[in-house]
């Protein structure tokens, strides 16, 4: 996420988005919400809701996290701090998914 | 009060200020935090024990023909389902959750303005224009205050269909999850009032204002990050 890749000091003093530019990503961000609601409650996407919700979801996290918290702007070093934590949070998630909701499988089955 | 002014001698060997990247590790370890709670809530959310008949019983309503089941269930929309009675002859009810997307939507919007606004105090703290800053941050605090609003309607909602945390694994899971989310944003707010209020000092916030409400934001932005992940997992993936 990082732009550079270079670790400068003060990079932070310079960098960032302009206001009429963060005033765009914030409504950008409000019509990715709305797209959000419309396809989960107006439009039906069948298998295909829970991978877009996710997608949206995404976009507006990394929006976030690599623009109003000028991590895009920062050290690589802080970019792996988070995003690291962030994937290994992620994959505890997952594992725990993966184990709990198979026991409940196997109850639904009579295993 | 240029930005230049906040060169203080704070960078460690890596080339970062060792209190940004305090921060940023302090928010790594809110990730894991928030991960866990977030697993236990689909964990518990996917285990949920059928409502006994007695509540069934109490809680249906007659709509439009069709018998509608209100309570705690974990969804936000009128779901079709067979109901078996004691005597083993089926019942078709529908089931309407507590949940309720368009008011939680606002709530979303709140905190998304309050996420702008943030980033324009940082902006003003960082460019010298420390009015601009001030009012952002009481923006910032107001909006954070209307989201905290938002989620005490929501509890004491839920509270009146009897959804609690010792109603069952969903109302556990769901209150502690967002109820730490809710403290965060109450702690968020505290600390921008304190920002706030300090910023009217004579000496204000001194020459690292960019650096104190910046690190301030990042703790806010994460704040809304975890809600974008919240309101997408809780809210708008159907059960």
């Amino acid at each position: 996420m990082s732009h550079g890749g270079t670790q400068a000091p003060h990079a932070e003093e310079q960098h960032g988005l302009t206001p009429r530019q963060y005033i765009g990503l914030g409504l950008a961000l409000t019509v990715i919400t709305i797209v959000e609601l419309g396809a989960s409650l107006w439009v039906d996407l069948g298998d295909w809701l829970i991978p877009v919700l996710i997608v949206l979801s995404a976009v507006k996290f990394i929006a976030v996290v690599a623009f109003f918290m000028h991590l895009y702007y920062e050290p690589q070093l802080l970019t792996r701090v988070f995003v690291g934590s962030f994937v290994l949070a992620t994959g505890v998630l997952i594992a725990l998914l993966a184990l709990f909701w198979t026991d409940i499988t196997d109850l639904l089955n009579g295993v | 009060m240029a930005t230049a002014e906040h060169h203080v001698a704070h960078h460690s060997v890596t080339g970062i200020d060792n209190r940004k990247l305090l921060m940023w590790i302090f928010l790594g370890s809110e990730c894991l935090f928030f991960g866990a709670l977030i697993s236990t809530y689909l964990i518990f959310k996917a285990d949920i024990p059928a409502p006994p008949i007695s509540f069934i019983e109490a809680h249906t309503h007659v709509e439009n023909g069709h018998e509608v089941v209100t309570g705690w269930f974990p969804v936000d929309r009128v779901i079709d389902d067979v109901y078996v009675n004691e005597d083993g002859s089926f019942r078709e009810v529908e089931f309407a959750g507590v949940l309720d997307i368009p008011i939680t939507s606002q709530s979303t919007f709140v905190l998304l303005m309050s996420s702008v606004t943030m980033v324009l105090a940082v902006y003003g703290a960082q460019h010298g224009r420390l009015l601009s800053m001030k009012v952002w941050l009481l923006a910032t605090i107001l909006l954070g205050l209307i989201f905290l609003g938002y989620q005490v309607y929501e509890f004491r909602l839920f509270g009146s269909e009897g959804l609690t945390l010792e109603t069952n694994q969903f109302g556990a899971s769901f209150f502690v999850l967002t109820g730490f989310h809710g403290t965060h944003v109450f702690v968020g707010v505290l600390i921008l009032t304190s920002l706030l209020l300090a910023s009217f000092r004579r000496s204000g916030l001194g020459p690292e204002a960019g650096f104190h409400v910046e690190t301030a934001g990042l703790y806010w932005h994460f704040v809304d990050i975890v809600w974008i992940v919240i309101f997408t997992i809780i809210y708008l993936i159907p059960a």
